[in-house]
Parts: structure tokens; C-alpha cells; sequence
């Protein structure tokens, strides 16, 4: 796989130039070398913009790419501006209690994946095999048997609930647990999956508080 | 530097999990450094047969897409140290992988381990094709069925094809006493078409079905005659020589089979 650490988009505005942060800065002027050279006859005609975006320049970087820029596209009149990449965190989705949930009905399958970016109702049982994921809290009125991953943004606050709670594995948030090897427990109550102290607890909720 | 083995049959159904599974485990109890990769991406078995099926966070398509480093990938069986699984994903299909990553990614393990079994799914498609990318050996599984032979052949030829010459066969779940009465193709019938060599015989065993579900190799328990089975096959991919197994001591089975062995060696 190679993967590109010069890309050359096309916007409104002219030309955006997208670096990679991951290789060395060497690494950028030899590639964008390359595809600007490929690329004179494009600039060639008129005047153009030409926005650096994606990775952070230092005042001598900005230099040299200048420099490389006028250098290989010396018949064209350039304006050279750099944008900042707003850098994308994953929210965190806080809306537990009132929110966005999306509704699904039927089994969930071996091979099947469910996911929610808000809260998630599962109107069936979820099997070994399948996985359902959700930013928020996760209600399963059926059993649990697959992967079950809750507050998959990172909200520690999200809880599962389910009727009979049998899953493979549990994840809230960047908690990972699984039942005990030789797990048999014959309770078919529903119950609630939370974290407390860093740990994942599974309690039958009608009659205990949590 | 280790081998990378892949485990294929071409017909679905006639054991190559089970036969992963418990060769990988022999081998670890043989004080080997054992990784099995399952390539049945959509359809994966082999964690639940190795009983690890809650322990999965990454899978082999995290691994080649890189959202997580091979050894975060490999889940450390619960029972032997030396023994690893690459667990296939199960909501994705065979072309979330490329037959170049795998090539790549058998390159990095046998590195590290002393045998990398590839668990390879059915069929003949993509999955086949990533499966037998990085191998450097064949183990073919198949039963007394014509069947099952027949797909047993095919593969042998894609294998040549694919410059995989040392193939091994191993015969599933045969069953002595319908071989002696004729009722089921026996050892010969089968040699005599396919023309590999054989590594191993494991008789038809209801064990194995509890085994299977509660997710402890069979290997493990001496008593089981199929166990013993797999426990030479793991022998002799390490180089020794031992004979073939006493299926039925009074069955004249035996010596068939001691003269196949001996005489295709």
C-alpha cells in the first residue's frame, strides 16, 4: 500500500495542497516536487492559488516549499497561503439521557453490525457474532450474546441495559470486559452493565439502585 | 526462521478448522511458538473452536488496514504458552484482504514463530487466494468421501499452480469399521487418486463435537484416539518419523495402512 503524502486537490479557491504530519519534511518537498513537475502545464496559464493544509510548517519549511513552488512553476503567477487543519476530535456524545437514539428491529446476526451515533434500542436479541456499537446508552429488549459496546466515544456515563445480558464481550467506553471462563449463570433477569471505579458492573436494575 | 502451513481442503465441512486448531495446539505442546491465522474473514470459527472467542478486540482486517499493530491482533491462548490467534473479522468479507498483505504479514510472523498454520477457509475464491499467498506448505484435509476427494484434487492442482509443492494429506474421520466393510473408500482408494503423501489418519471420534463446542482442543486429552491422531501429525510436521497409529489392532487396516506410509515416503 502506498500511501501519499502530497495531494494535490482542487477547490473554490484555487489549489490545496495536502501534506502528511507523518513522514519526515524531506519526504514532502521530494514528493512535491514530483507532482508539481508532472503538473507545470496545469499552472502554467493565469494566475492561482495555492493553499498548503494538513500538516504544521515551521517559518524555514514554509520557506523551502515556497522556494520549491516558484522554483518549478517559475512561468505562473502564484499566491502562496497556508490553512491551519482544524484538528478533528471525535466528540464525546453527552446526550444519555435525551438525545439522538436510533431504533432497530429484528435479530442481529452473526456477521452483522449495528451502529448508533447517539443512543440505541434493539428491539430483538443480539447474537454471538455480531456487534453493536453505540456513542450513547444501549437498551436491548432480547438477550445479549455478541460484542456489546457502549459510550463507544468515550462516554463513561453510558450504560447497557438488556433483558437477559449473556454477551460475549462488554465494552463502555474505552473499558473492555468479558464474562469468566466457565461462566454459568443461569439468570435471566434483565439487567444494567455501568462502570464504576474503572470496572464494569452488571446488576439487575429493578430492584437494586445503582 | 519459521514455516508459514496452510490448512485447506476446498470442500467446506471436513475439518480444517478442527485440524488448525489441534495441530496448532500439538505443536505448542511440543514446545513450539505457534500463531494460527484464521482467513475466514465473515464467516471465522477458529477463535471459538480455540475457545478465545471473548478475548477478541482486533482482528486480521484491523492489522492490514492498520489500525492496530500485529501483536495487539494476536490473543495469547488460555492454556499453553507459545500458542497465538489472529482471529478473522466477522463483519467484513474475504476482499477486505489482498493476497499481497498476507504475503507481507506471513513474512513478518515467521520471523518470530516457528510455525504460522493458516486456517483457510472453503472454497476456492479470494479467501483461498489470501490464504495460500504466504504459505510455504500445505496440509490437505479431506475425508473418505468421494467428494471430498474430488475438491482435494482441484486444490492440489491450484496449489502446483501456485508453487506450493510439499503437500501433505491428511485423512478425516475415517471410520475402520465401514472401511472393513467396504462401505466407505479406504486409504489406498484415496491415495491412489490424489498421489500426495500422506501425514496422517484421524478416525472418526464423537469427541471431538464436545470438544469443539466447549472450545478445548482435543489434543489435550491423552485417552482420545483422535487427539493421539493429531498429536503425531504435530510430530511429524516437525520432522520425526513415527509409524501411522494403531486405528483397530485387529483389523488388517493396519498393515494397508503401514504400506501406504512406508511406501510413499
Amino acid at each position: 500500500m502506498i500511501k501519499e503524502n502530497v495531494v494535490l486537490k482542487g477547490d473554490r479557491n484555487g489549489v490545496k495542497i495536502v501534506l502528511s504530519p507523518d513522514v519526515p519534511f524531506g519526504v514532502i518537498t521530494e514528493e512535491l516536487t514530483a507532482k508539481l513537475e508532472s503538473a507545470v502545464n496545469f499552472f502554467s496559464k493565469g494566475s492561482c492559488n495555492i493553499n498548503f493544509t494538513g500538516r504544521k510548517l515551521t517559518q524555514s519549511e514554509k520557506l523551502e516549499l515556497e522556494q520549491t513552488v516558484l522554483r518549478i512553476l517559475k512561468d505562473a503567477r502564484i499566491n502562496i497561503g497556508y490553512e491551519t487543519e482544524p484538528v478533528k476530535k471525535p466528540k464525546i456524545f453527552s446526550d444519555i439521557n435525551a438525545g439522538y437514539t436510533k431504533f432497530c428491529e429484528g435479530t442481529i446476526r452473526s456477521g452483522q453490525r449495528v451502529e448508533s451515533e447517539g443512543n440505541l434500542v434493539i428491539i430483538g436479541d443480539v447474537n454471538p457474532g455480531s456487534e453493536v456499537i453505540a456513542a450513547g446508552s444501549i437498551v436491548v429488549m432480547g438477550a445479549v450474546r455478541g460484542i456489546i459496546h457502549a459510550g463507544c466515544t468515550g462516554n463513561r456515563e453510558a450504560y447497557i441495559v438488556a433483558l437477559n445480558m449473556s454477551p460475549t464481550q462488554i465494552r463502555i467506553a474505552d473499558i473492555i470486559t468479558r464474562p469468566p471462563d466457565n461462566d454459568v449463570r443461569g439468570t435471566t433477569l434483565p439487567e444494567r452493565a455501568y462502570i464504576k471505579d474503572n470496572n464494569i458492573y452488571i446488576d439487575e436494575y429493578l430492584n437494586t439502585g445503582r | 526462521m519459521g514455516e508459514v502451513v496452510v490448512i485447506t481442503s476446498g470442500k467446506g465441512g471436513v475439518g480444517k478448522t478442527t485440524t488448525s486448531a489441534n495441530v496448532g495446539t500439538a505443536l505448542a505442546l511440543k514446545g513450539k511458538k505457534v500463531v494460527l491465522i484464521d482467513t475466514d474473514i465473515g464467516l471465522r470459527n477458529l477463535d471459538i473452536v480455540l475457545g478465545l472467542e471473548n478475548r477478541i478486540v482486533y482482528d486480521i482486517v484491523d492489522v492490514v488496514e492498520e489500525r492496530c499493530r500485529v501483536n495487539q491482533a494476536m490473543i495469547k491462548d488460555k492454556r499453553f504458552d507459545g500458542l497465538y490467534l489472529i482471529p478473522a473479522a466477522q463483519t467484513r468479507d474475504k476482499n477486505a484482504v489482498n493476497p499481497e498483505q498476507m504475503k507481507k504479514l506471513c513474512g513478518e510472523l515467521k520471523q518470530e514463530f516457528d510455525y504460522v498454520l493458516i486456517d483457510c477457509p472453503a472454497g476456492i475464491e479470494q479467501g483461498f487466494r489470501n490464504a495460500i499467498a504466504g504459505a510455504d506448505r500445505a496440509l490437505l484435509v479431506t475425508t473418505p468421501e468421494v467428494s471430498a476427494v474430488r475438491d482435494a484434487d482441484r486444490i492440489i492442482g491450484l496449489l502446483e499452480a501456485n508453487d506450493i509443492h510439499n503437500i501433505r494429506l491428511i485423512v478425516n474421520r475415517l471410520r475402520v469399521g465401514m472401511v472393513k466393510k467396504g462401505d466407505m473408500m479406504n486409504l489406498d482408494d484415496i491415495a491412489e487418486i490424489l498421489a500426495v503423501k500422506l501425514i496422517g489418519v484421524v478416525p472418526d471420534d464423537e469427541d471431538i463435537i464436545t470438544s469443539t463446542n466447549r472450545g478445548e482442543p482435543i489434543v489435550v486429552s491423552e485417552k482420545s484416539k483422535a487427539g493421539t491422531a493429531y498429536r503425531n501429525i504435530a510430530a511429524r510436521i516437525t520432522g520425526e518419523e513415527l509409524p501411522l497409529m494403531d486405528l483397530d489392532a485387529d483389523d488388517g487396516i493396519m498393515s494397508k495402512i503401514k504400506k501406504l506410509f512406508g511406501g510413499n515416503k
